[in-house]
């Protein structure tokens, strides 16, 4: 066999050579009686075999191995044992790799001894050593080694006669299964073919066919002469590694809730931010767009918000190192992701797990020849919706109706401020990497940047990210390695989300005037009858802002192998993240830079984290038991500095823009904090047969966030698993390949809230005594030696499922969370001169399920189909806040605060708060709110539901030939979003300009219509209302890529391994009811935002920059 | 080598853990001070006496006040862009969820109680004799004492009965959940914070005016008992007079600064007439941004408390100049339109400003705003000698007033109503735009009469013609003289009962 491997460059190839190879030995054994003429007949069939499969294999080959493209070729794997069993080294190379094996145990001797010295070599020159003198012989397919015995020999027999074939789900021959009547020592094997036959067996007889890495199956006989089988795989995708905390697992051996995104979907969709690799992917998962602008970046809710006024965003945990800013992690340099959203799977996080881990892997090297890809694209960006607001005669006759004149004549323009402020924004995208290794040193390094624009004029985002990643053996015993990346990041954004923002002022700006003033042209032009408001370019160049940030992020480790089976793992991670911002408002182009004589400010941030891991990691096989035993502590500070410096008094002057021009300088303004960590983890893993699997994590985690009395918080948790596709009583179900079911219950902490949390602060001032400034203290907050942590309890029931020769998966998970001792910042009476303490009272509850469904539909060579659709439900309930009522999400629509939603026991989190519209009367065009029981007053209360009865995501993909095609929908049902952007544009109290609804006023008694009349300076009509309250729900076409893959041969000869051009388009449309222009948007979900609007007001709308339509084209190449 | 790293190993577990166990989550702020370590010596003490003193750096005291008072009175129209909280105000239709209500009138004037009651229980625990050189212990009580009645006199006019907060230390519940106490406990709760005030406090703290009248004195605390004495409902003008007569003849020598403009044109604070100021210091982060939401039309933005025509009118039918240009200043060409003054916004009208603080100084005035001045004191005690029954005693002390502006003096044989309705007029003028003429209305009873017959108009404009004027009547009534307890403060204290009417 050793001259297989000169000659086989390529799986797909070697497929084929393996096919001949067969059909010869099959022809030499089958026919020997008719040499001559079978070698003829041989030499004509195998022509037309290399033809006819070449192209076949090739190209389906290509796409199925797509990401992973000859795996064994790249893959080196080193292995060193003398006289061990044979099995054992199949399991290392199990372990070492992707690689797993099928074969009969019968035929195949796994508890031979065998020795291998093996460094650095590919797995077939490993796999010939092993099997050298033997009659084994071996076919690699893909990840997956089938052994067999090259010489079968099936046991002849008289009697009745069963002929027939075993292949496995491709239509490819199995060799070597075992074909066994059950409770007997019959039996017999499949030939190179696939093919076995029988003899002398009885009707009532039960055959059974077992292959190991298959699923078994059993057929009684009764009058069939003949049973073909397909055996089916052991799920493949259970075969997966998947990161947990602290290691990895197969995915078959999970017994908590963990969603995987791996790289081959990850690469379907070139990503700007990996928020948009997550969204709409996996149950139980919502990500959250605050807004369209590129730098405005994404949250995620993982099951729910189970906090109310401290963080609920997860933990974000790249490459073993926790990350406080997502934004600037480089989706291309991402190998997979791991969602941990139970308990059970988050508590070894104990400290920050309560909202979820989502764990990041980013790409390795290995022991390969080195490979360079590079992806470049191109994408114009535009938006997808334009709202009709008044044209000038419109807004003249609007203004006139209301009583407002000014000199016409002086104000004839007629401006579309959307048409002049949206842009068709271009985006460029550079990404390269390059990766290999050798048998001690493995590296991955990359390196890319983007240039995007937003659809508004003047918002961009530049980002250069540079990433290595390295390990390297210094011996049997040690092992260190480091991941590290270091970015760059640089944009302009632009105000949103606010009276004074753009989105807002593309409806109520005037079009009566155009970008400068008629009569001073260095002066933005000025709404006459509303003058503090800016003109809408203004809003967008001034002040002129710029941010950079430059960011490191990584870690550096030693592993060392004390002793076989156990390891010490120490590792120190670390963030720092350094920006500046800085901001100049014009003395003369805007009324307030005219006021402030220009106004420039400067802030600098510098952030740190660090954290110190040591970690023991034990594992064992015993016979049919499974146990893994980690132990370890850590310390961990995050340190944060900032300084605001600000002056104005310019004299008019813009020559030098920095605050040291300013004559006026502002106190400056500094804040550190300082938030440490200690814990210690411990984890217990134990599987038998891998039939009953159990998995428990104890953490004890220390927290400078809390008095040194309740500093310490415990964080159990334990699941099992049952698979019990492996009970013998299951066997005989064939349509199911696997079936699991799981339970977890668990604890997890969150301490997130504002530094020094249970301190009384008292805040330096100052105040002016005897002609000069002195210092004075404030007390800013109440002290609490009571705060402790906050906990979710969290109980989880799944089940795992395989069906139709695997090529139907479902999850399925049910979970209750319950929060409690909440970290919640109590409304005080403000008589006690505080609007809040930090105090551990009351509890939130999740409910939810989640459904998440893979079916390969078609799986021809040719064409391919599959389809992965998730579906999940999440219902929140506040249990209790101490009685008391908070309420959030304020908007300043014409100078009062609006609370649009509202916080009460008994309420999910995301109720909106306001009055009852009852319509607008005919007889006077006012609006008729609802009255409170006793009459006096208009009555307020909860007017809709920001959270939806369903999400849902479904993506198909089709393989044709070399074109890929993916689509992927992603939508939500039964929410409802607070338009409070008609506030402004609806409320025809100001002089400003308004929506294009506003034409259906009323005007006169009698009219009927649901837009009441123009109210100069009452607002009372717009009072944040059930008229502002739209359904929600919308389908996304969220992308659409199709891919070309230029044909291997082509592609080879211009010395590259592949290349793949691309189109895709974003947010292609959307369906739905909502009339602003995006429903996917959540203003207060915005980074600047209070905890509280971010937990409790999800859904407003309140001049939300949209998301925009986007086209891409790019380019992959490879070699 | 590998046992060595072992052993190694082993022992960094082992130290790591104990480190880790000692002194590693002890995170301490940097940037503030806490309870334990703010209030250990004289010099803390005296930093938090000035955090006391700092509220008055608040909205309330810096413009609030003024739209509360004048506003909301016959001075002046709301401006701005006719945000509703003014208008709402202006109109005595101010709703429960009104978020200036709830953060900046009852809040701020709460955080002033709450930080006065926080230093007030720490004063006894701190230990460092340098407290009790010169009594300094003793005056700061009195200080805190004075500053805190301050505020709640404020929120007795305001809100009416109000909870009374003394502690300022716990989150429970039990403690927090105050219920409303009446109007009168109250008052005496103020009367008792000022006796104190005024057995502790000195006439003046040297020689320095710009601590004597930026520093709570006895004099101080006179005036304020002549004013409580006189606005509560059971008022008694013999306390008036009394306080009033101690104010005048205090040893600190009160007198009126003879050039009425000069007391407001930023050259002359801290002057013989004031009892009580809120220091500035412009383009500092201690100066007054306030000015500017009155004044400086060249923002290109209209401004708020715009002065009324029926006050201008008032200080034209005294014919007033001195006062009526000392407290408004006209100007055209302000690029909107008035809805009051020039509603069709021709360039040529000219629109009036309040111009009690001249430099509006781009947000960074170092204006001061008086508190309490010797006018005032000098009206309320004519005030309370024409209640007691002597106006013939009232004229001279109104006379004094009105001879520093040239206006003729009134005649010393007006009848009690008379010269009740020349007090309260002359205060009106005197006062404008300090924050005094709601509570003098409301004092006088003449609040609800008084709104009622101002004429007010709105006009609209269509091509440049006005229409026809629109009479706007507001709503005033005796429940309105109130504010409405803010829904937020009853949602987190549900023992409070909201005011009739709202």
């Amino acid at each position: 066999m050793a001259e297989k491997k000169e000659i086989a460059p390529t799986i797909s190839f070697k497929i084929i050579l393996f096919r001949i190879f067969l059909s010869i030995k099959h022809d030499k054994y089958m026919k020997n009686n008719e040499p001559l003429r079978g070698l003829l007949y041989h030499h004509l069939k195998k022509t037309l075999l290399i033809m006819r499969i070449a192209i076949i294999l090739l190209l389906v080959g290509f796409f199925q191995t797509r990401a992973n493209d000859a795996y064994s070729q790249k893959t080196r794997l080193s292995i060193n044992v003398s006289n061990a069993e044979l099995g054992t080294v199949l399991d290392k190379i199990e372990n070492q790799s992707e690689f797993y094996f099928l074969y009969n145990e019968k035929l195949i001797d796994a508890n031979r001894k065998v020795s291998i010295d093996a460094k650095d070599e590919k797995v077939e020159d490993i796999l010939n050593t092993l099997f050298e003198g033997t009659d084994i012989k071996y076919l690699i397919l893909d990840r997956k080694i089938i052994l067999s015995p090259d010489e079968i020999s099936p046991a002849l027999q008289s009697g009745k006669k069963i002929t027939g074939n075993v292949k496995d789900s491709n239509g490819q021959p199995l060799p070597g299964v075992a074909v066994m009547v059950k409770g007997t020592t019959i039996g017999t094997v499949t030939d190179v073919n696939g093919n076995y036959s029988f003899s002398n067996i009885g009707p009532e007889a039960v055959i059974m066919f077992t292959f190991i890495g298959m699923k078994s199956q059993e057929f009684k006989v009764a009058n069939k002469s003949m049973i073909n089988v397909i055996l089916s795989e052991e799920a493949i995708g259970l075969n997966e590694v998947v990161a947990v905390g602290y290691g990895t697992t197969r995915k078959k051996d999970l017994t908590g809730a963990v969603a995987v995104i791996s790289s081959a979907e990850l690469d379907n969709r070139p990503d700007t931010q990996f928020g948009n690799s997550i969204e709409g992917k996996t149950a139980g998962v919502q990500v959250i767009r605050p807004s369209g602008q590129p730098q405005a970046g994404f949250s995620i809710k993982i099951r729910g918000t189970s906090s109310i006024t401290s963080g609920s965003d997860p933990m974000y945990i790249v490459d073993g190192v926790q990350t406080y800013s997502i934004s600037e992690i480089n989706p291309a340099d991402i190998e997979s992701f791991s969602i941990l959203k139970d308990a059970s799977s988050a508590a070894i996080y104990g400290s920050s797990g309560a909202n979820g881990v989502v764990l990041i892997t980013t790409k390795h090297g290995s022991n390969q020849k080195t490979k360079i890809s590079l992806n470049v694209s191109t994408m114009s960006s535009q938006a997808w919706k334009k709202l009709p607001a008044l044209n000038s005669s419109q807004f003249q006759s609007l203004m006139t109706e209301m009583g407002l004149s000014t000199d016409w004549n002086l104000y004839n323009t007629n401006t579309n401020w959307q048409n002049i402020i949206f842009r068709n924004a271009p985006t460029q995208n550079y990404q390269v990497s390059m990766s290999g290794g050798n048998e001690k040193t493995d590296y991955y390094l990359s390196g890319s940047f983007i240039d995007q624009n937003g659809i508004v004029l003047n918002n961009s985002l530049k980002r250069a990210t540079f990433k290595l990643n390295l390990n390297h053996k210094v011996s049997d015993f040690l092992k260190v390695g480091t991941n590290l990346s270091f970015d760059n990041w640089s944009d302009i954004s632009v105000l949103e989300n606010d009276r004074n923002g753009i989105i807002t002022r593309l409806l109520t700006s005037v079009p009566i005037i155009g970008i400068w003033d008629k009569t001073y042209p260095n002066q933005y032009a000025l709404n006459p009858f509303v003058p503090d408001l800016e003109n809408p370019y203004s809003t967008v160049y001034q002040p002129d802002v710029s941010n950079t940030n430059n960011r490191l992020h990584g870690n550096v480790f030693a592993e060392a192998t004390i002793f076989k089976d156990l390891k010490l793992k120490s590792s120190l991670g670390f963030e720092h993240s350094n920006g500046v911002y800085t901001s100049f408002q014009n003395p003369n182009q805007t009324r307030y830079g005219r006021s402030m004589d220009g106004l420039a400010s400067e802030t600098d941030n510098q952030f740190t984290y660090w954290i110190f891991e040591n970690t023991l990691n034990y594992t064992k096989k015993l016979g049919d038991h499974n146990l893994s035993l980690l132990a370890g502590f850590m310390n961990s500070r995050e340190s944060a500095r900032s300084l605001a410096i600000s002056s104005t008094g310019f004299g008019g002057s813009t020559a030098i823009q920095t605050v040291t021009a300013g004559t006026v300088q502002q106190i400056p303004q500094v804040s550190i904090y300082d938030k440490s960590h200690t814990a210690f983890i411990s984890r217990l893993n134990y599987g038998y047969k891998d039939k009953y699997l159990l998995t428990s994590n104890f953490r004890a985690d220390g927290s400078g966030q809390f008095a040194s009395t309740n500093r310490w918080g415990y964080f159990p948790s334990f699941s099992g698993g049952w698979r019990i596709s492996k009970e013998d009583f299951f066997s005989g179900i064939k349509s199911i390949n696997d079936l699991k079911i799981r339970a977890g219950w668990g604890i997890v902490g969150n301490d997130k809230a504002n530094p020094y949390a249970w301190y009384g602060l008292i805040s330096p001032g100052t105040y002016v005594m005897g002609g000069n400034i002195a210092n004075a203290t404030i007390p800013s907050t109440l002290e609490n030696v009571n705060l402790k942590w906050e906990k979710t309890e969290q109980l989880n029931l799944g089940i795992d499922i395989a069906l139709l020769d695997n090529r139907v998966t479902i999850m399925a998970d049910q979970y209750k969370k319950t929060t409690r001792d909440l970290l919640l910042y109590v409304p005080q009476p403000l008589s006690t001169g505080f609007s809040s303490a930090l105090q551990n009272a009351g509890a939130i509850q999740n409910k939810g399920f989640e459904f998440q469904i893979t079916s390969k539909n078609i799986v021809h060579h040719d064409f391919k189909w599959s389809t992965d659709f998730n579906f999940y439900v999440n219902k929140s309930k506040v249990l209790n806040i101490v009685g008391t009522t908070i309420y959030t999400g304020a908007v300043n629509p014409a100078g009062s605060t609006y609370n649009l939603a509202m916080v009460q026991a008994g309420l999910p989190l995301g109720s909106f708060y306001g009055k009852y519209d009852l319509g607008v009367d005919p007889a006077t065009g006012m609006v008729k709110y609802l009255q409170n029981s006793s009459g006096t007053a208009d009555s307020l209360g909860v007017i809709g539901n920001a959270n939806p009865k369903f999400s849902y995501g479904l993506t198909n993909s089709f393989s044709f030939k070399n074109f890929v095609l993916d689509i992927f929908l992603q939508g939500v049902q039964g929410n409802q979003i607070f338009n409070a952007t008609r506030i402004l544009t609806e409320s025809m109290s100001l002089g400003e300009n308004q929506s294009a609804a506003v034409l259906r006023r009323w005007k006169n008694p009698g009219d009927i219509t649901n837009i009441p009349k123009a109210t100069l300076n009452d607002a009372s009509n717009s009072y944040p209302s059930t008229r502002f309250i739209e359904n929600g729900s919308y389908l996304r076409v969220k992308s659409v890529t199709l891919g070309y893959n230029f044909p291997k041969a082509s592609v080879e000869k211009i010395k590259l391994s592949s290349l793949m051009i691309y189109v895709t388009a974003e947010n292609l449309f959307t369906i739905t009811k909502y009339t602003g222009f995006d429903p996917d948007v959540s203003a207060f979900a915005a980074n600047n935002q209070d905890n509280t609007s971010k937990n409790a007001a999800p859904g407003v709308d309140y001049g939300t920059y949209p998301q925009s339509k986007d086209f891409l084209f790019g380019l992959k190449v490879t070699f | 080598m590998k046992n060595k790293l072992t052993y190694f190993a082993g022992l960094l577990f082992t130290v790591l853990i104990l480190y880790s166990c000692s002194t590693f989550l002890n995170d301490k702020p940097q940037t503030s001070l806490t309870t334990g370590n703010a209030y250990n010596s004289a010099s803390d003490i005296e930093n938090a006496l000035l955090g006391v003193y700092q509220v008055f750096y608040t909205d309330y005291y810096q413009w609030e006040n003024v739209m509360l008072s004048d506003n909301r009175a016959d001075n002046a129209y709301p401006g701005g862009s006719g945000e509703e909280t003014f208008v709402d105000e202006h109109l005595y239709q101010v709703p429960v969820t009104n978020s200036h209500d709830y953060g900046m009138w009852w809040g701020q004037l709460y955080q002033g109680i709450s930080r006065a009651n926080i230093l007030l229980e720490q004063i006894p625990l701190c230990k460092d004799p340098a407290l009790d050189v010169n009594n300094r212990r003793a005056q700061i009580i009195g200080e805190a004492s004075f500053l805190r009645a301050f505020h709640y006199f404020n929120l007795v006019k305001l809100f009416g009965g109000v909870p009374l907060e003394l502690m300022s230390n716990s989150a429970d519940p039990s403690v927090t959940r105050k219920p409303r106490s009446t109007v009168a406990q109250v008052y005496a709760q103020i009367e008792a914070d000022l006796q104190v005030a005024v057995t502790n406090l000195p006439d003046t703290y040297g020689t320095d005016p710009s601590v004597n009248t930026v520093r709570a004195t006895k004099g101080a605390t006179n005036a304020l008992l002549a004013q409580i004495w006189a606005q509560r409902s059971d008022r008694d003008y013999n306390k008036v007079l009394q306080y009033c007569t101690s104010v005048i003849g205090s040893p600190a020598g009160y007198a009126l600064w003879p050039d009425y403009h000069q007391l407001f044109d930023g050259s002359h604070y801290e002057s013989s007439e004031s009892i009580l100021e809120i220091p500035f210091i412009a383009g500092s982060a201690d100066s007054n941004w306030g000015v500017e939401l009155f004044l400086a039309p060249e923002d290109g933005w209209q401004k708020y408390c715009v002065p009324s025509k029926d006050l201008v009118a008032a200080y034209d039918s005294q014919g007033d100049t001195i006062r009526k240009n000392t407290n408004i200043i006209f100007y055209n060409n302000v690029g909107w339109a008035d809805l009051d003054w020039s509603p069709c916004g021709d360039p040529a009208t000219l629109v009036p400003f309040n111009f009690k603080q001249e430099h509006a100084a781009g947000w960074a005035s170092g204006d001061h705003l008086y508190l309490i001045r010797l006018a005032d004191i000098i009206l309320l005690e004519a005030e309370a000698q024409n209640e007691l029954g002597a106006p013939q005693l009232a004229a001279p002390l109104v006379n004094q007033i009105r001879a520093r502006v040239g206006l003729a003096p009134v005649s010393s044989g007006l009848s009690q109503a008379d010269m009740r309705t020349a007090i309260l007029n002359e205060r009106r003028l005197e006062l404008a735009f300090e924050a005094h003429r709601f509570d003098d209305l409301v004092r006088s009873g003449t609040a609800i009469s008084t709104m009622t017959n101002v004429k007010e108009y709105q006009y609209s404009c269509a091509n440049g013609t006005l229409s026809t004027p629109i009479r706007i009547i507001p709503k005033i009534d005796q429940n309105h003289l109130l504010m409405p307890i803010p829904q937020a403060e009853i949602d987190a204290n549900p023992n409070l009962t909201q005011n009739p009417g709202y």
